[in-house]
């Protein structure tokens, strides 16, 4: 069985709002952007586990804020800096601040 | 980034350059001078020990010359006098102090470069065989442009008091060299000299700055190849899709309202929608950083290019190789699934799902599905894009800068150049007998 650790709460709510942008949404770079920075917050070991699938009801403007709101509070409450980082890292990717050499 | 073929261009284009110049070796530039014949000489030698300039004598006599002139062209010039200089290491790196200086350090640099590529390439992609003509050809393009100049050395190492110097390459001047290398290029020049297929590099290419368009169209074919060669966790792929999309939206900016802006818009949301099915899957192996460093080199680039020129052409560029891209993204899927190194959930307990290993039946990745799509349809974008110039530009070998025996082609137009550069040649009568065989 793959060892696996929890999603902290306030990283989850971020999580559970970018996956939950609908497929239609028109800002297609937006949908890009929310890619980049759930690859970045899963980039963990042990792995997070599996989420349900969501349904894709948000647009992306919305999600996004939520994301980020979320992500702020998840950056305080990381319990060490390997989580602060890649949660800083995942809110930088939502703003459009790519970072280029993440260990994805 | 340079390529043999290019620095090899640059080596006879300084020689050739030079060769009209009446002063070649003026006395600030004979350190260059002596560097550049040093490494062309080095690089030659290189290619010769390799078998590419065919065969090796160890006789120099009138016959060994007639019958077999590579072997006495390899013979004669590898016991060309060795004059390395001083500090050709340092010329590298120095600044000319005056026109003929500028052409020998061009020289010289290139013949580095390309003797540095020659050695470091994969072994099974230097020319063997017929192929080795362009080779020699190019060999005795060389040596040819540096016997002609090196009466112009010996002028400046007298100038500078090293008599014995050029003493030593006054005699040097009467061993024959000079006429075989005439024979050997006229009779390269009697087949097909067409190009031989590009040397290739061994390994897997480090990701490469883009800074410019050069760089731009190497990065593109350097993230195809790290996508074929490494393996990737779907979260390492899937920022690389994030940072592809982005390029591809930039790229529709940049080249302007129309079907091409149309279709890559399009496909971007293609690859933006199967990006994010890799969020259902996971992976605990090693994950290569090539890619997701290349595909930020190129995403970087564009960004940089839509604030500042917005060179439509570099819309282009990404628009080319997108069809080779998002091709290469699926095969790097399809593959780590079919390793089993990714994971996905599994769905018989929905209130705790767990990772199981993906497959291609029951755990298959919904992933797969949107990126065989994606490159089905991305491939529709070729037609759209214009065809790159640049790309059909071919860099002009020393061969056709440097003209070889052309006074002896006349004299030796019944040569009947052998199969490979190894061979011996016929005498005369074998030679007659054979045309009237085929006659």
């Amino acid at each position: 069985m793959t060892e696996t650790r929890p999603i902290p709460p306030a990283a989850a709510a971020a999580l559970d709002a970018l996956c939950a942008i609908r497929d239609d949404e028109p800002d297609v770079a937006a949908l890009l952007r929310a890619g980049a920075a759930v690859a970045t917050l899963r980039a963990t070991r042990p792995l997070y586990p599996p989420t349900a699938e969501p349904a894709r009801t948000l647009d992306a403007a919305s999600a996004i804020a939520r994301a980020q709101e979320a992500l702020d509070l998840a950056v305080l409450e990381a319990v060490d800096a390997e989580e602060a980082v890649r949660f800083a890292a995942a809110r930088a990717e939502l703003n459009g601040d790519p970072v280029g050499a993440f260990p994805w | 980034m340079v390529t043999y073929e290019e620095a090899m261009s640059e080596v006879g284009r300084a020689l050739a350059r030079l060769l009209t110049e009446p002063r070649p070796v003026t006395d600030a530039a004979l350190e260059p001078a002596l560097a550049a014949r040093e490494s062309v000489l080095v690089l030659l030698a290189t290619q010769a020990s390799d078998g590419a300039l065919g065969r090796r004598t160890t006789t120099d006599t009138i016959s060994e010359i007639v019958r077999n002139p590579t072997g006495a062209f390899n013979l004669l010039r590898s016991r060309l006098p060795r004059l390395p200089g001083e500090n050709a290491n340092q010329l590298l790196a120095a600044e000319p102090e005056d026109h003929a200086s500028s052409l020998w350090l061009l020289a010289h640099r290139n013949a580095v470069v390309a003797n540095h590529l020659w050695r470091t390439a994969e072994p099974s992609s230097r020319p063997q065989g017929a192929a080795t003509w362009p080779v020699t050809a190019d060999a005795a393009a060389l040596t040819a442009a540096l016997t002609q100049l090196e009466p112009a050395v010996t002028d400046a190492l007298r100038r500078a008091g090293r008599t014995a110097a050029a003493a030593v390459l006054d005699q040097s001047r009467w061993s024959g060299l000079a006429y075989v290398t005439e024979v050997v290029g006229v009779l390269a020049a009697a087949g097909d000299l067409s190009d031989p297929a590009p040397l290739r590099r061994p390994g897997t290419p480090s990701p490469v700055a883009v800074r410019g368009m050069a760089g731009l169209r190497e990065g593109n074919r350097r993230l195809v190849t790290h996508l074929r060669e490494q393996p990737l966790s779907p979260q390492a792929l899937q920022v690389v899709m994030s940072r592809h999309g982005s390029a591809i939206l930039t790229a529709a900016d940049l080249v302007g309202p129309g079907a091409l802006a149309s279709s890559l818009t399009e496909h971007a949301r293609r690859v933006a929608l199967a990006a994010r099915r890799l969020g259902a899957v996971a992976s605990v192996e090693a994950s290569d950083r090539r890619a997701p460093l290349q595909a930020h080199q190129i995403h970087a680039f564009l960004v940089d290019e839509a604030r500042g020129p917005r060179r439509p052409e570099a819309g282009q560029a990404v628009a080319r190789h997108a069809p080779a891209t998002i091709a290469a993204i699926a095969e790097r899927a399809f593959s780590d699934v079919q390793t089993g190194r990714w994971y996905v959930a599994d769905g018989e307990d929905p209130g705790r799902p767990m990772w199981v290993q993906a497959d291609h039946h029951d755990h298959r990745p919904e992933v797969l599905d949107h990126l065989k799509e994606a490159a089905e349809e991305a491939s529709a974008l070729i037609e759209l894009v214009e065809p790159d110039e640049s790309v059909r530009a071919r860099v002009t070998p020393p061969r056709e800068r440097l003209e070889v025996g052309t006074g002896l082609a006349a004299r030796m137009a019944a040569a009947v150049r052998p199969a490979v550069p190894a061979e011996r040649l016929a005498p005369p009568g074998e030679r007659i007998a054979e045309r009237s065989l085929t006659m």
